[in-house]
Formats: structure tokens, C-alpha cells, sequence
């Protein structure tokens, strides 16, 4: 592995022109993947956050429900999909794509590969967003496209991991970062996530039955549903945040050390922590201690990545008031924290007694989408924007305008969420001093809540208004870009 | 450019950098973990093993079924106390026969019935998955009392509801003074007679 001599500015002019001095060579970085998946993250992110207005509406405005295919039951498995594999997906392969190059000092092994990923990937996207509103569905969260699409899921996952793992084989850099590890942990585990939880049976070209029946069924599920929440939303999150953070901050990393160690024990606990999504089920209580026991030990693992973000900032907080970046990495790595932290305390059995079925958990687990994967997201594209267009962000006002209005949104929707959350719960197990139910008529326990219904709509209205704030400066950012932008390259030895 | 021994970065601070660890210019500190957090996470792994023996093995940490039993019994014990404080007279056909025609206890039959009976019965009683309510044929009896009875017990077999722990006494025999107020309404739709004929009050 040879040593690099010369790194170029990522934006420097003369990038495209430049000619390798004797006994050297020029790398040259594929950005255009990078920028297909920034731009795709875009489009899908503004689309599920708009289906997911739609059905944050149709929860306490029922005639919203407008028609067979576009009622709740039909769009809430679209909303989920949208955001977590289509918008939260094509962020990290865009991070990956930018980042693992660069860490790596190499191309990406094979150009055909990678744009077989990014066009597999948004034909996958679409295939969801017709079958799922047709009805066609497994029922299992997250998991819910039938098996044609599962396949294909598999064989670009595949094609991704391969492109992947022989651009570290040709890599010129012999130390891997941190970054990578977590973007290996990535793929390697939502591969095996997707295929176990996907073994089914085709009865028809859009039915199937899985090979696990009844509870173990279940456990399969949750297994699989809380390592996506691992795998997909968490990991793949901490590897862009390693690169991002410190490059936008341009400080070191706080800690190799606690990198090291959180890095294994997350990857090893994680794991175990499925079953604390079917407390008080039927399934057997040792495997929920076993998931609620693993998710307490999870809990300084997390945080041990939000220490080593918001660690990494110490000397450099001066840079938040003029970094919008930094500003959107602040929050989401505090709602990194926070979310980590509610997580084991909804896994706590006493908890989940109460919090189990009510919207707490929705609120969970928008703290976790809106705050963690939506901040980083953003932050990295307001960073990427004029990097990979070799040109100025149109607008930092419009960005900073986007932080202050996606973080009210934000705030104003898991806020409403607790509250109808904790409301609901504590009405279900409200009894008189006669020993009957105070609330036994369940319609009353959500008539309730609608008032808090509305506040939810108000905070993910004002959440996509900031999306497409992000939409606008992208599409403003990329016409004053040159016709042809350049891509990064490198002079490395022979 | 890296120093085991100097800072480039802060000179003030007292973080050394690793040499040798500079991917695409970012740099990484060596600093120790923050004791805190080493001590919070083997404090939760020192935990866990105490939770699993204490739950499945030695009982001395509530499992779900203790947890259940030990609900069940705070809530009988408060079921008692009420009932005791608050002793029912004999819920007879008379006492019933009292409400029967009461304009106020018809109307708050009403809206009991509305709300937890209508979705089996039919909103005008006419019958759905439950019988008709408005005929003269009973399946269960067509006293005040039999009424009564099958509201607060239910016929688990064939999915009506036991009400007697939600609805009150008095709630129920509302409803009973509701149910007796739409005899012979002959609501549109009704459901074919099922059970005996039963002659008015008889």
C-alpha cells in the first residue's frame, strides 16, 4: 500500500487539469454516485415526510382517508419505507460512497456496480410505492414488501457489499478509520437481517408465508425490526458522523480509544436487544428479560458515540454560530443520546406496561428518525452541497432558517407525541375506588389524544417545510454549479 | 505534523494526538475513556446477570405472573373494600321495576347502550352479530332480572360481554330500563326472532 504524497483541495479548480508528477499516479474520486444518491435522498425524504403528513392527518381527521389506496393502513407501511430505505438509505450510501473513497484513497472498485446499486436501489423504492398502497404486504413492520422485491433487496444489498469490500481490498491506505468499521458492521449485518427475516414461501407472485410460524415468527421479526433500527438507522449514522463531524469541524476525534470500545460492544449488543418489542406477549418472559437486559447494557455503548461527537467539538463550539453543519450534527447527536437513553427505559418491563401500544413509542421513534437520522442527514448535505458542485450554498440564511424550523417541528411533534403517549397509557389502567375501569370504552382514551393528534401534524407540517427549504437550496445550489462539476482526485505514488 | 508530544491544535490543552492516525485529515486524540462512562456501563453489565438470576432463578425480582397475581389481589381487596362500604341491596325485579319508564334512567340507558352495546345489538337494537333486542323472543330469559343477569355475567360462549366490572348497578339497570323502553319498536332491519317467546312483564 503505497503512501499518498499530495492531497489536492477538494475544490480546487485545477482538480480536472492536473497531470501526475514522475512516478506518480492520479486517483480520481466517482462523486457522480455520490451526487445521484444526495440528490435521490432529497426527492424520497420530501416524499415520505409528505406521506407521512398525510397520515398524521388522517388520524384525527378520518375523511382524509381518501379511498381504499391512500388510507392509513395502506400509506403508513409507504411512510416507514420512505424514509427509513429510501431517504435514511440513499444517505448513507451517498456518505459511504463519499467517504469510504476518500478513507481509502482509491476509486470505488467498479463504477457499473455502483450505478447498479444507486438505479437498483430507486427501482426497489418505487416497487414499494406502488405495491404497498395495492395492498400487496407481508404485515411485518419494516419488512412489509413481498417476496419479488425482498430478492431484489438481497441481490443489489450483495452487489453493494461486493463493490464495497474489494474497494478495501485495493485500498492505499492501511489503517482503516473508524467510519469503515462502522459501514462493515452496516453491511455485513442488514445482509443477514434482510434474508433471515425475509425466508418465506411464494404462494402467488405477490403472497407468501414465512417459514416461521406464529410466536417464533414474531421473534424473527423483532429481531429483525430492532437491528434495521441498529444496522440501518444507528450504524451507518455513527460511520457518517466519525467522517463528517470532525471534517466540518476540523478537529480531531475526542477518543480512539472509546471509538474502539463502543464500536464492539454496540455491534455485539445490539443484537440481543429484539425481544423487548414483545413484553407483556406471548412471548416466553426469559427471552423479553433477555432483550430488556441487553438494552440496558446498550445504553453507555450509544452514548459512547454521541461522547465522542459532541466531545470532538470541544474548541470548536465558537464554529456553531456560523455553521449551520455543525449546528444540524449538535442536535442530532444530542437526540442521538436522548433516544438511546429512552430506548432501554421503554425496554425496562414497568415501563413498557404502560408506554406498550400508545404513541410513546411513535414518539421514540420519531425523536430517533427526525432528530438522529433527518440531523445528520441534513447536516451532511449542507455540507457535500458545495463540495460536490465545486460551487457556494445558494443559501445559508435558507439553511439556517431550515435548522430553526426543523428543530421546532421537531420538538412540537415528540412532545405531543409523549403526552398522548403517557395520557392514553395511564387512561387504560385508570380504576375507580370501585375497582372498575375509569375508561373501559377504549374509543374515550382517543378521543383524548386528538387535540394532541393535531400538535403532531402542526410539528411534521413544519419538519417538511425545512425539507423543502433543503429541496430548494439544493435545486438553487446545483443550477449556479458548473455544467460539468468536477470530481475530487488525489496524486498517490506508484 | 502528529506529535505524541506537542498539540498543534490547542497548545493549551493536554490532549496528545496519535501519531500516525490521519485518514483524508482527520486526525484522532488518544485520550482515556471518561471514567463515568466506563463505570455506568459495567455497572449495567455487573446488573444484568443479578436481573436474569433474580427474575427466573431466586424470585427475588417480580416475574410477570408475580406481578399479575399481586395486581389482581390489590384489585380484589379494593373491589371488597367498595363493596363493603358501599353495600348493594338485592338487585330484585322490583328494584329494577322502579326504573322502567323513568324518562332520566331511559335516557342514560341510552347513551350506554350507544356506546358499549350498539356495535353487536345495532344502534336501534335490531339485532346484528348479538339478538334483536326489541322482539318478545329472549334467548337468555325476559324477566328484569334475567336481563340484569346476562348484562352483568354475559354468555361467554357466544361473545357477549360481561359487564358487570365496568358497568355499575345502576348503569345496568339503566340499560335494562333502556332495553324495556324500545320493546315493540320494530326497528327497519330487525333481526329474525331467536330464543323464546316471552309475554310482556311476564
Amino acid at each position: 500500500m503505497e503512501k499518498s504524497t499530495i492531497s489536492t483541495g477538494e475544490n480546487s479548480s485545477d482538480a480536472g487539469t492536473m497531470t501526475a508528477p514522475m512516478g506518480h499516479q492520479i486517483v480520481r474520486y466517482d462523486d457522480q454516485v455520490v451526487r445521484y444518491f444526495i440528490i435521490a435522498t432529497a426527492i424520497w425524504g420530501f416524499v415520505g415526510m409528505l406521506v407521512g403528513a398525510l397520515i398524521a392527518l388522517q388520524l384525527p381527521f378520518w375523511q382524509a382517508n381518501l379511498g381504499q389506496y391512500l388510507s392509513f393502513g395502506r400509506l403508513r407501511p409507504l411512510h416507514t419505507n420512505a424514509v427509513i430505505f429510501a431517504f435514511a438509505g440513499n444517505a448513507i450510501f451517498g456518505a459511504i460512497y463519499y467517504s469510504t473513497q476518500r478513507l481509502t484513497k482509491t476509486r470505488m472498485f467498479s463504477d457499473v456496480m455502483s450505478r447498479i446499486h444507486f438505479w437498483g436501489w430507486q427501482f426497489i423504492i418505487v416497487s414499494a410505492a406502488i405495491t404497498l398502497p395495492l395492498g400487496f404486504t407481508t404485515g411485518k413492520e419494516y419488512a412489509e414488501l413481498e417476496w419479488p422485491v425482498d430478492i431484489l433487496i438481497a441481490i443489489i444489498w450483495v452487489i453493494f457489499a461486493v463493490n464495497f469490500f474489494l474497494t478495501l481490498k485495493i485500498r492505499r491506505e492501511k489503517h482503516m478509520y473508524v467510519a469503515l468499521w462502522f459501514y462493515i458492521a452496516t453491511i455485513v449485518t442488514v445482509a443477514v437481517l434482510h434474508i433471515g427475516n425475509s425466508l418465506a414461501i411464494p404462494v402467488g407472485l405477490f403472497k407468501s408465508y414465512p417459514i416461521f410460524a406464529g410466536v417464533q415468527d414474531a421473534f424473527v421479526q423483532w429481531w429483525y425490526g430492532h437491528n434495521a433500527v441498529a444496522f440501518f438507522l444507528t450504524t451507518p449514522f455513527l460511520g457518517l458522523m466519525y467522517y463528517f463531524l470532525p471534517k466540518a469541524a476540523e478537529r480531531p476525534v475526542f477518543s480512539y480509544r472509546l471509538s474502539i470500545v463502543h464500536f464492539w460492544s454496540i455491534v455485539f449488543l445490539y443484537i440481543w436487544a429484539g425481544p423487548h418489542h414483545l413484553a407483556y406477549t406471548a412471548v416466553p418472559e426469559w427471552a423479553v428479560t433477555l432483550g430488556m437486559v441487553f438494552s440496558i447494557m446498550l445504553w453507555m455503548p450509544s452514548w459512547g458515540g454521541m461522547i465522542n461527537g459532541l466531545f470532538t467539538l470541544r474548541g470548536a463550539w465558537h464554529k456553531l454560530r456560523d455553521s449551520v453543519v455543525l449546528k444540524m450534527y449538535v442536535i442530532g447527536i444530542t437526540f442521538y443520546g436522548m433516544s438511546t437513553f429512552e430506548g432501554p427505559l421503554l425496554s425496562v418491563k414497568t415501563v413498557n406496561a404502560l408506554s406498550h401500544y400508545t404513541d410513546w413509542t411513535v414518539g421514540h421513534a420519531h425523536a430517533g428518525a427526525l432528530g438522529w437520522n433527518g440531523f445528520m442527514t441534513f447536516g451532511m448535505i449542507y455540507w457535500l452541497l458545495p463540495r460536490l458542485w465545486n460551487t457556494k450554498l445558494w443559501s445559508p440564511r435558507l439553511a439556517n432558517t431550515h435548522f430553526w424550523v426543523g428543530t421546532i417541528g421537531m420538538l412540537l411533534y415528540v412532545m405531543a407525541l409523549y403526552s398522548a403517549g403517557v395520557t392514553q397509557g395511564l387512561m387504560w389502567r385508570a380504576f375507580d375506588d370501585a375497582g372498575r375501569l375509569v375508561y373501559p370504552d377504549f374509543m374515550e382514551t382517543v378521543i383524548q389524544i386528538i387535540p394532541m393528534y393535531w400538535v403532531r401534524l402542526v410539528g411534521g407540517l413544519l419538519y417538511l417545510t425545512g425539507m423543502g427549504m433543503l429541496g430548494v437550496n439544493m435545486i438553487m445550489t446545483i443550477r449556479r454549479a458548473p455544467e460539468k462539476p468536477t470530481d475530487a482526485a488525489i496524486t498517490v505514488a506508484l | 505534523m502528529q506529535n505524541q508530544d506537542s498539540n498543534p491544535i490547542d497548545p493549551t490543552s493536554e490532549d496528545l494526538l496519535l501519531s500516525n492516525h490521519n485518514y483524508d485529515g482527520i486526525e484522532e486524540f488518544d485520550n482515556p475513556m471518561p471514567g463515568w462512562w466506563v463505570w455506568v456501563f459495567v455497572a449495567c453489565i455487573v446488573w444484568a446477570p443479578i436481573y436474569v438470576i433474580g427474575v427466573h432463578q431466586m424470585g427475588f425480582i417480580n416475574s410477570y405472573e408475580d406481578d399479575l397475581a399481586n395486581d389482581q389481589m390489590e384489585l380484589a381487596e379494593l373491589r371488597t373494600a367498595y363493596e363493603t362500604a358501599n353495600p348493594v341491596a338485592e338487585v330484585t325485579s322490583e328494584a329494577i321495576a322502579a326504573y322502567i319508564g323513568v324518562a332520566e334512567h331511559i335516557e342514560a340507558g341510552a347513551a350506554i347502550f350507544t356506546t358499549n352495546c350498539a356495535m353487536c345489538h345495532g344502534a336501534l337494537a335490531e339485532g346484528l352479530i348479538g339478538p334483536n333486542l326489541t322482539d318478545d323472543y329472549w334467548i337468555h330469559g325476559g324477566t328484569h332480572q334475567d336481563l340484569f343477569h346476562v348484562i352483568t355475567e354475559g354468555v361467554l360462549e357466544k361473545g357477549m360481554t360481561p359487564w358487570g366490572a365496568v358497568l355499575s348497578v345502576e348503569q345496568r339497570m339503566q340499560l335494562v330500563s333502556f332495553i324495556r323502553s324500545i320493546h315493540g319498536s320494530n326497528p327497519p332491519g330487525a333481526k329474525p326472532a331467536q330464543g323464546e317467546l316471552v309475554t310482556p312483564n311476564g
